[in-house]
């Protein structure tokens, strides 16, 4: 019985590739981003497919899914920043594809994956910094000195916040990264509890495993909740990020 | 909220992982070990507090950046709690 509650994670190569020495196999994790890709677009297309005035199910969800990104754009990013709107919301879908694909047992999630998280936040780092650096050109580095502070302290605070913009990408994804992979050990730890218990205890182990199940059926709803909160989180502070390269200060 | 306090978190693992990061990549480069290391660790120790008071203090996530009617709200430099929470709510957390 595998009981090993970081099997999950682990990648397997499902198509072995390989390119100038590098390796760039179709593994589990591709596969699954390539399902998460195709229930959006799938999602979208057939949802959009009727343009009843009266929506029908999927209609609704699809509006549902575009009318709460384009509100969390419009709150938090501004209105000047409608271009960008496609962007925040192929981050958002994907995102929180990727979470609740990996909430079916046996499935794998990429987002628990540190690497696939931190191309996705570098992606918004870059851009964020290129928008910025064509928007406002040079002006764009008064964004790393507080307005009004003396300059005295420049030598103190411009390195801060130098290391405090380089920081967006990493906090970024680790928070995405450290929820998602937590998570499902956890949920994984427990189950465990269950065959150890039953394995040692017998007919007294299949009570006592009764209460690690328990307790995975309200972490299950709980995870759920984590799944959609750092979809959310991720993109409110990709938002946060394109506002502040709109306006800077 | 659970948000909140999921986003501090990260904030201080992050800095510290830029701060030291940068440090040991900076005394790797110009071989002044281990001054970079103790700068930066320093430095990525201020940031993090920085950003978590940006994160709490409901004003903008961003660097240097501040909300024109946050700022309005609590008159300058003092915040009281209606101008906290507006903050809070703006954002969703």
């Amino acid at each position: 019985m595998a009981t090993d509650p970081l099997h999950q994670f682990r990648i397997e190569q499902i198509v072995p590739l390989h390119l100038a020495g590098h390796d760039i196999s179709f593994t589990n994790s591709s596969l699954y981003m390539v399902v998460a890709a195709v229930l959006v677009t799938g999602l979208l297309v057939a949802g959009t497919a009727s343009r009843a005035l009266v929506p029908g199910r999927l209609q609704s969800v699809a509006e549902l899914l575009y009318e709460f990104v384009s509100g969390m754009v419009r709150d938090n990013a501004g209105t000047q920043a409608r271009p960008y709107f496609p962007l925040v919301f192929s981050i958002f879908a994907f995102v929180l594809f990727g979470n609740m694909i990996g909430m079916v047992p046996g499935t794998f999630t990429f987002t628990s994956h540190i690497i696939v998280t931190f191309t996705l936040a570098a992606l918004v780092f870059v851009f964020v910094t290129l928008v910025a650096l064509i928007r406002h050109g040079f002006h764009f580095f008064s964004f790393f000195f507080p307005s009004g502070a003396p300059i005295a302290l420049a030598p103190i605070l411009i390195p801060i916040e130098i290391i405090s913009y380089l920081m967006r990408p990493v906090s970024l994804s680790i928070r995405l990264f450290a929820n998602m992979m937590a998570g499902h050990t956890m949920l994984k730890v427990f189950a465990g509890f269950t065959i150890t218990m039953i394995g040692a205890l017998g007919a007294v182990g299949w009570l006592a495993g009764a209460v690690p199940v328990a307790i995975n059926v309200a972490l299950i709803g709980f995870e759920i909740m984590v799944a959609f909160l750092q979809a959310y989180v991720f993109t409110i502070l990709t938002c946060l990020y394109i506002r502040d390269a709109i306006e800077l200060h | 909220m659970l948000g909140v306090a999921f986003r501090v978190g990260a904030e201080l693992v992050a800095a510290m992982v830029v701060g030291v990061g940068g440090g040991l990549v900076i005394d790797r480069w110009l071989g002044t070990s281990p001054w970079g290391l103790i700068v930066m660790f320093v430095l990525g120790s201020a940031a993090a507090m920085l950003n978590v008071y940006r994160a709490v203090n409901g004003m903008g996530y961003a660097v240097g950046y501040r909300r024109p009617d946050t700022g309005a709200n609590s008159g300058g430099g003092t915040n009281s709690t209606p101008a906290k929470d507006e903050g809070e709510g703006n954002r969703g957390h």
